[in-house]
């Protein structure tokens, strides 16, 4: 019976707890706080910020082999599933009228990825491998799942880090954007008014997924997996005779999927795996790809002034970093600041979903060269 | 040496693919907008058309029907 009692006293996790567990179980209530005081991204913050508080009590078997927390990571990281799922139901969410309307935008979309190769670079000069090298970069591309997807494939053990830093990074792109857009334009130019679009008809918003996801997958095949989910989504909610299928994309299917990617990232990052200075390089470079692809986008469309005669307003270049719908939201509030007659939220919609695919197709590049 | 050389075909490649692919999905935007314009702009144009032909044979039929009918009325006075 006595050693029954010694049995059990020593199978208490109160006993191994580290100072390591305690440091994450910090970064845990950040992200908690962020989450619902600050209502940064609170529906990604809350599952992640909780997976990594529950993978840091010790004794929990939740990430051994059959554990919980390992069994959502390994049917659904892993096996790159839950990227792909989210963008059906992203494809299902998002409108392309504004960049069919203006199909020049998709060039601004394309720009804002330079801001995955800025980093890229960077993370080298830092010691950084090649594959971790292009995990850390796609963080410029401001989409959460596409970072999973390639960092999974490519460096699975920054993956936590580089997640965490791509939905931290997209929450602050009001404080991002501004600052670098504002550095890059004169004023004459923040005051371009953009013309009205024209209209797009349904059946263009129809092709579109098909003609998409030809042009797309035949060039970069290994972006099939988010770019075919994210056309099916599209077509779903655009050809109207789907109804369920769309509404459960766009819901219960996202939000399901959204808890078992949050608390299947929030798990990797453990003590031994975050508590590194790799995890600060993550966090600074993930700025320096942020404001990279921002100024990317920007010059690009100051660029492209010189060759066109209908002028866009190059702060919706800076829209490119596709974090959907904000990035667009705050060149809108920029615009209409410098000219209150100014209308660029439709406009700048454009670059912000040509960035979604734009990253997408920037991760399928990588992989085809690194994986 | 080997590693910077491999990053920048890397970083060649994946730039080059990124404005190809959305670059030539930008070219096929415009062409299939200007076909699908093309195609409301014959069918209002025949539909207008096809309005007019049938408000013209609408009008003759009711002439006809007003001349007959001053026909029959004539021959019963």
């Amino acid at each position: 019976m006595q050693e029954q009692l010694m049995k059990n006293l020593a199978d208490m996790g109160i006993l191994y707890l580290n100072a390591g567990n305690v440091v994450m179980w910090i970064v845990a209530f950040t992200l908690f706080y962020l989450a619902i005081k600050k209502q940064i991204e609170p529906l990604l913050l809350i599952p992640i910020g909780f997976g990594i508080f529950i993978a840091n009590f010790p004794l929990t078997g939740l990430l051994e082999e059959h554990g919980l927390f390992e069994m959502f990571y390994k049917f659904g990281i892993s096996t790159e599933l839950i990227p792909p799922l989210i963008f059906l139901g992203l494809g299902a969410m998002t409108d392309f009228g504004p960049v069919l309307a203006n199909p020049k935008t998709f060039l601004l979309g394309a720009a804002a990825q330079l801001g995955v190769y800025g980093a890229f670079f960077t993370a080298l000069l830092l010691g950084f491998s090649l594959p971790e090298a292009a995990s850390i970069g796609i963080i410029g591309g401001a989409d959460g799942p596409t970072s999973i997807f390639l960092s999974n494939a490519l460096a699975p053990h920054l993956m936590g880090a580089v997640a965490v830093a791509a939905y931290s990074y997209m929450a602050l792109v009001p404080i991002i954007i501004p600052p670098v857009a504002r550095a890059l334009t004169t004023k004459q130019e923040r005051n371009i008014i953009m013309t009205q679009m024209r209209m797009v008809s349904k059946e263009e918003k129809i092709v579109f997924p098909i003609m998409g996801c030809i042009i797309i997958i035949l060039l970069v095949p290994k972006s099939a997996p988010l770019i075919a989910m994210f056309m099916l989504g599209n077509l779903f909610m655009e050809c109207g005779v789907v109804e369920r299928l769309t509404d459960v994309s766009r819901n219960a299917l996202m939000n399901i999927i959204t808890i078992l990617l949050g608390l299947s990232v929030g798990s990797r990052m453990t003590a031994d795996t975050f508590l590194r200075l790799d995890t600060i390089g993550v966090f600074i470079l993930g700025i320096v790809a942020f404001i990279v692809a921002c100024a990317g986008g920007v010059l690009i469309a100051k660029l492209m002034n010189i060759f066109s005669k209908n002028k866009i307003n190059p702060l919706i270049g800076a829209a490119g970093v596709s974090a959907v719908p904000m990035a667009a939201r705050v060149v809108h509030v920029m615009g209409a600041k410098e000219n209150p007659q100014n209308y660029l939220l439709m406009h700048a919609m454009g670059p912000n979903v040509a960035g979604v695919i734009g990253t997408a197709v920037c991760a399928g590049a990588l992989i085809s060269s690194l994986a | 040496m080997t590693e910077w050389s491999a990053a920048g075909v890397v970083a060649l490649t994946g730039i080059i693919a990124v404005f190809a692919v959305l670059g030539l999905l930008s070219i096929a935007v415009i062409i299939a907008g200007k076909i699908f314009e093309a195609r409301a702009h014959s069918k209002k144009t025949s539909s207008h058309s096809s309005g007019t032909s049938t408000q013209l044979r609408m009008a003759a039929g009711t002439m006809q029907s007003s001349k007959v009918n001053l026909h029959s009325s004539r021959a019963k006075g």
